[in-house]
């Protein structure tokens, strides 16, 4: 499924229109990108596989109630992934795109000059490999580094706040959780070796948005 | 009708003469008459023009750059001799020469010519003047017969700076046909710099430096006389070529001195003839000069050519074509383009910027080897590339001077490869190697292309050795003290060429002085040093790291020909160019030598024909002489303590070593520490060549003649006698009557092999050649890519057993060679190329034209081994799994067209990518390809049964299945690998092919 498929369907996503009562808004921001490794059981011992700290831009679109809001969002990241085993460590250039859909409850209503919030939601997460293959990579044995894409569902938790600069600005500061299952064929393990569970994607970040 | 027979006869002989005659190249350069004999020039880059002094004609011409025309001319005072032009252009000052004798008037003076003005004046001079030339400070140095003098331009006045008494300029009227270089006799040229002058007159050489003001005598000059009567400093006036020497001149700062670096090989030292220039910009030197006329007093072969030689030993890279003998001065261009030489009728320009897009003619190899074997008695091929380096297309015209040797095509145009067979049955009689030269002539080039050499060797079982070819004159070995190398000299390029001890390759070239003649290491087995026969130093070289070192300088006139170290002692033994030939001493600390006041009790007079080796132990140095003296230097007295002359002239000659138990060899004779002949050997076979000493016993190698075998035999200490004399691949190395003696033999470190200086190169015997072999035993024979019993016609092939060859050795030979190391492989009776060599394992590529079951049989000088019999299919695809990554061995040799990288898991097949795979045994190709040819590359050889190639299940298209050019038994298959190929770690990649299958795993992704 191609980064451009993704999108289009995010857009379909998009509620018909808001109604009288609503705004809307639109914005984008900046954050960094960490993630905790997980393990590699290989046939003669373990090593750890995943992402290296990057950063983080994204670009959403939204509707508010009083309480409650809902936006749709597309966060691009790049993070190096890496393969390592005590001092020796192997990694490849990396990124990734995700676009999904979160329903926002705000402690305050509309209108307020604070309004923390807390988000969930769901979408789908796509990881590329995108260095330069070489003849041998380091510890191999585990798992393989590869210049390759594959889209993985996508689970979002996260919360923060957002501050009225002005009638129509907002400055926002959140963090959230991107939970996918492991991207096994961009980092596919060797044979013999096993990786598993959930990749957590942590995103603090702040942005900047529009409201209408 | 007799008249009509006698105009056939008449166009008979001429057509003869038309086809013997060697043709001629076009000559490089343009020659510009001047209508006199030029004697001086001065190159005037700002106005554009070369002013030339017509000697004869009183006339300075002044030749344009751009049309090379004489554009107009300036009547001077009579014999303008010498020219020089003021570093800011303004001033041209002319010598005249004009030495008459009485009656007759002396006219000598000095013309300054203004050449912004044009305003002239003229100086009388009291004394003939020898040259002039111009330093950076603005003022003329101006030499005449009398003195020095510093003449300043701009106030018309001269300062006298030294006198000159003893020499005598020669006067007019000269003899007819004597010119400007005859009757002056001298000649001066600046640093590119102008800081320093040089100058060359009839009986010594001086030096001025324009910052110090200092003026040095540096050199006398020499016999021959120092002929062309040119000088040419390089950029900055650390060297000068005066005449036939080149100069290092450190003479200006704390090192001090003037040595001779280099000097032209043999000449016959005419001052009218030829000319050079030093060109710092590429480290080259333009010269032609004439050379002695050989034996019998016929003069060199060939129109006159200019030698494009280094500027470090006077190596002689090309030889150009002249028009016309240079004669006098030359000026290059400052951008180096253009270099303006005095010729017989004016003035050449020779273009040497543009020398590498002038067409010349080169050859891919100097030298050939074809190797006939006992097993083998087919016409043997070998191909040659002929080129043109300018890439502009040369045309070329072979002969052969043995009917044996057949050349296709003779004739063409570049680039072309011709094919060089011989038919052994042509040399079936001899069993040396025999040498023939191929002539290489074109129209068109601008060189003089080097011949080809070919050697044709058609050895038999008995007799041992692997030669291992090596191009050029070879003239010394010697095995490195502590490590698996060998040294060889080779004096025809000034280099030493070290060779690996384990795989015969060369794996660097260190440059000498001129004309290299011999080798040795000092005692504390550090350094390489080497003796010159036209080089006044002894070259100097680190083991450790073979860098060069500060050489060590003999004194004037002395050519340190041997060199040895004893523990003491580094002496040399010189050809002097003087009355009597010398053993100088070396002062390490110094880098210099000094002639030894007398050997003992014995005068310092020696044979120019003498050879020194000092025994492994530093004990003694053994000085052979070629009339027949021999004579001992002993560490621990640090004298001479014997002379003596058991032999007549001529009789010691050949071998001379000495050993750490107080033995001697020279000749053949076996000498005790008192150098009394103890024994002669029974030559076994004709002179002796070289002997090695191993401990108490040695090796001993002689041969009747170059084009015969070697051979060689163990010494047997106790009795002093050869034992088991054995016959060698070729014959050694023999001397001349220049050179007599030799050391061809060299036991390596390790006392594994022996390498011999052989008539193709040098020759590898294992230590045990004369051992009784056993006869090979063949265990198995496997395909050479995945070592399975999958066999094809052309395939290559790994045998392994026992006894398969006396030595270990590869070959880079294209087309490979019938036989390697005396191993020999039949097919049915047909031969198969050899590519590797050794005890257990041997690889070879299957003749295309066996099939079926097939017997194999190995020749060695052991024996014969038994049949081994073998299926050959008609198609057996076998991947080659000779990858390595990292760690990872063994890979699959299957190429990513995309990356050019081998197929790993870290760097996958991916789907949609076109992947190249190598593999062997895919049979017989349209176009054939006879077994050890290189495939060719249009058309390419495409294998005639057509392999299927499927992945993960996908059927792959395959592009092209054929023989890889330009490699033996090696085949390829181009496919491309469709985007729907699943994705997976082990995905099976499977060739069939005439229905055999091979199958591995690949990692594929998208």
């Amino acid at each position: 499924m191609s980064t451009a498929r993704i999108l289009i369907a995010g857009l379909l996503l998009w509620p018909a229109g808001t109604g009288s009562g609503q705004t809307a808004e639109f914005g984008f921001g900046f954050g960094g990108s960490f993630s905790a490794a997980n393990t590699v059981q290989g046939p003669f011992g373990q090593a750890s596989a995943g992402f290296d700290h990057g950063f983080s831009a994204g670009v959403w679109g939204g509707h508010n109630h009083r309480y409650l809001g809902g936006e749709i969002r597309y966060l691009y990241e790049q993070d190096r992934l890496r393969v390592a085993s005590g001092a020796t460590k192997a990694a490849f250039q990396g990124r990734s795109h995700a676009v999904h859909y979160s329903l926002l409850i705000h402690t305050k209503p509309a209108g307020s000059k604070t309004r923390p919030f807390v988000a969930a939601g769901a979408g789908v997460k796509g990881y590329q490999g995108a260095g330069t293959e070489v003849l041998y990579q380091p510890l191999q044995e585990y798992a393989l580094l590869t210049r390759t894409k594959q889209w993985k569902g996508l689970l979002v938790f996260g919360g923060g706040v957002k501050f009225a600069l002005s009638r129509r600005l907002q400055l926002r500061a959140e963090v959230c959780d991107y939970l996918t299952p492991f991207p096994e064929k961009v980092i596919a393990p060797a044979p013999g070796a096993a990786i598993g569970g959930w990749v957590h994607n942590v995103v603090p970040g702040f942005g900047l948005a529009l409201t209408f | 009708m007799r008249d009509a027979i006698r105009r056939r006869r008449w166009i008979a002989a001429a057509f003869l003469w038309a086809a013997l005659a060697p043709a001629r190249g076009a000559p490089f350069g343009r020659v510009v008459p001047i209508g006199g004999h030029a004697a001086d020039l001065a190159l005037d880059e700002r106005r554009g023009v070369l002013y030339v002094a017509n000697f004869g004609a009183n006339r300075i011409e002044v030749i344009s750059l751009a049309t090379l025309a004489v554009q107009s001319s300036m009547n001077v005072a009579p014999q303008p001799a010498s020219l020089a032009l003021s570093p800011d252009g303004r001033y041209l000052l002319v010598a005249h020469f004009g030495n008459f004798a009485a009656p007759d008037s002396r006219t000598n003076a000095l013309t300054l010519i203004d050449l912004q003005s044009r305003g002239r004046q003229t100086f009388a001079l009291g004394a003939p003047p020898l040259g002039v030339a111009f330093a950076i400070h603005g003022q003329a140095l101006v030499v005449t017969a009398e003195g020095f003098w510093l003449f300043d331009p701009v106030s018309g006045a001269a300062r006298q700076i030294a006198t000159i008494t003893d020499l005598a300029a020669r006067t007019l009227p000269a003899p007819p046909a004597n010119f400007s270089p005859n009757i002056v006799a001298a000649s001066l040229a600046a640093s590119g710099d102008g800081n320093r002058i040089y100058g060359l007159t009839e009986t010594f050489e001086f030096g001025y430096d324009a910052t110090s003001g200092r003026l040095a005598i540096l050199n006398y000059v020499s016999d021959p006389p120092q002929g062309p009567r040119v000088v040419s400093v390089n950029r900055d006036g650390s060297r000068y070529l005066a005449g036939w020497v080149l100069h290092g001149a450190a003479i200006w700062d704390r090192a001090g001195g003037v040595w001779n670096l280099a000097q032209f090989p043999e000449p016959e030292g005419l001052l009218d003839v030829g000319s050079h220039a030093i060109d710092s910009m590429r480290g080259l030197v333009y010269a032609q000069y004439a050379r002695k006329p050989s034996e019998g007093g016929n003069p060199p072969p060939g129109p006159p050519a200019l030698d494009v030689m280094d500027a470090d030993n006077l190596a002689v890279l090309e030889r150009l074509r002249l028009r016309e003998r240079l004669a006098g001065k030359s000026v290059l261009s400052s951008d180096g383009s253009m270099m303006y030489a005095i010729s017989e009728s004016g003035i050449t320009a020779l273009p040497v910027g543009e020398l590498e897009r002038a067409p010349r003619l080169k050859a891919s190899a100097e030298q050939v080897l074809l190797e006939g074997r006992f097993c083998d008695r087919r016409v043997m091929a070998r191909e040659v590339t002929l080129y043109d380096p300018s890439g502009s297309g040369a045309d070329f015209s072979l002969s052969v001077s043995d009917p044996g040797i057949e050349v296709t095509p003779r004739t063409g145009v570049t680039p072309a490869t011709v094919l060089v067979r011989v038919d052994p049955n042509a040399f079936q009689n001899r069993r040396g190697t025999t040498s023939v030269q191929i002539t290489l002539s074109s129209t068109r080039a601008v060189n003089e292309p080097r011949p080809i050499r070919v050697l044709v060797n058609l050895a038999e079982p008995d007799q041992r050795g692997t030669i291992v070819s090596v191009p050029g004159k070879l003239v010394d070995i010697l095995p490195d003290p502590f490590r698996e190398r060998f040294f060889v000299l080779r004096q025809n390029t000034n280099e030493v060429l070290v060779f690996d001890g384990q795989s015969y390759q060369q794996v660097a070239s260190l440059k000498t002085g001129n004309t290299p003649t011999q080798m040795a290491v000092t005692f504390d087995r550090r350094y390489l040093l080497v003796g010159h026969d036209n080089s006044q130093l002894v070259s100097v070289f680190d083991l450790e790291t073979l860098a060069a070192e500060t050489p060590v300088r003999t004194p004037p006139g002395h050519y340190p020909r041997s060199v040895a170290a004893s523990g003491k002692a580094i002496l040399t033994a010189n050809r002097v160019a003087g009355p009597k030939h010398t053993i100088d001493r070396v002062d390490w600390a110094t880098r210099t030598a000094v002639e030894l006041p007398s050997l003992g009790v014995w005068e310092n007079t020696i044979d120019e024909r003498t050879v020194l080796v000092a025994a492994p132990n530093g004990a003694s140095i053994l000085a052979a002489e070629a009339d027949g003296n021999v004579m001992l230097y002993n560490a621990n007295v640090d004298s001479f303590t014997v002379s003596r002359r058991d032999a007549e002239e001529g009789e010691l000659r050949g071998a001379y070593a000495a050993s750490s138990y107080d033995r001697f060899i020279v000749g053949n004779r076996w000498m005790n520490s008192s150098l009394v002949t103890e024994a002669v050997f029974a030559a076994a076979a004709g002179s002796s060549s070289g002997f090695a000493f191993v401990d108490e016993s040695g090796f001993l190698l002689t041969a009747p003649s170059a084009s015969d075998p070697g051979v060689i035999a163990r010494v047997d200490p106790a009795g002093a006698a050869l034992v088991r004399a054995t016959r060698t691949a070729e014959a050694p190395l023999l001397g001349d009557e220049t050179f007599p003696f030799t050391r061809t033999v060299a036991p390596l470190y390790g006392r594994r092999v022996i390498i011999c200086l052989t008539t193709s190169g040098f020759t590898v015997l294992p230590w045990n050649y004369d051992a009784s072999v056993a006869p090979p035993k063949i265990t198995s024979v496997v395909n050479a890519a995945d070592f399975t019993p999958a066999l094809a016609p052309g395939g290559l092939v790994t045998i392994f057993g026992e006894a398969l060859s006396p030595v270990n050795l590869a070959t880079r030979q294209m087309p490979l060679p019938a036989a390697l190391g005396g191993s020999c492989l039949t097919v049915n009776g047909v031969p198969m190329p050899v590519l590797f060599v050794s005890e257990r394992q041997i690889n070879a590529q299957l003749p295309y034209n066996v099939d079926g079951n097939v017997t194999l049989i190995l020749r060695t000088p052991g024996g014969v081994s038994d049949n081994y019999n073998l299926t050959l299919q008609p198609a057996a695809p076998s991947v080659f799994r000779s990858g390595a990554a990292g760690p990872l061995t063994g890979l699959p040799a299957i190429v990513r067209a995309d990356n050019n990288l081998l197929v790993t898991p870290a760097n996958p097949v991916r789907a949609g990518e076109d992947i190249v795979i190598y593999l062997t045994g895919m049979g017989r190709t349209l176009p054939a390809v006879e077994a050890g040819m290189p495939a060719p590359a249009e058309p390419p050889a495409a294998a005639v049964i057509a392999p299927e190639v499927s992945l993960g299940g996908v059927g792959l298209p395959v592009r092209y299945a054929g023989l890889t050019p330009g490699l033996a038994g090696v085949y390829q298959i181009n496919a491309h690998v469709p985007w729907w190929t699943p994705e997976g770690s082990g995905q099976a990649l499977t060739i069939r092919q005439g229905g055999w299958t091979t199958t591995l795993q690949v990692r594929v992704v998208k």
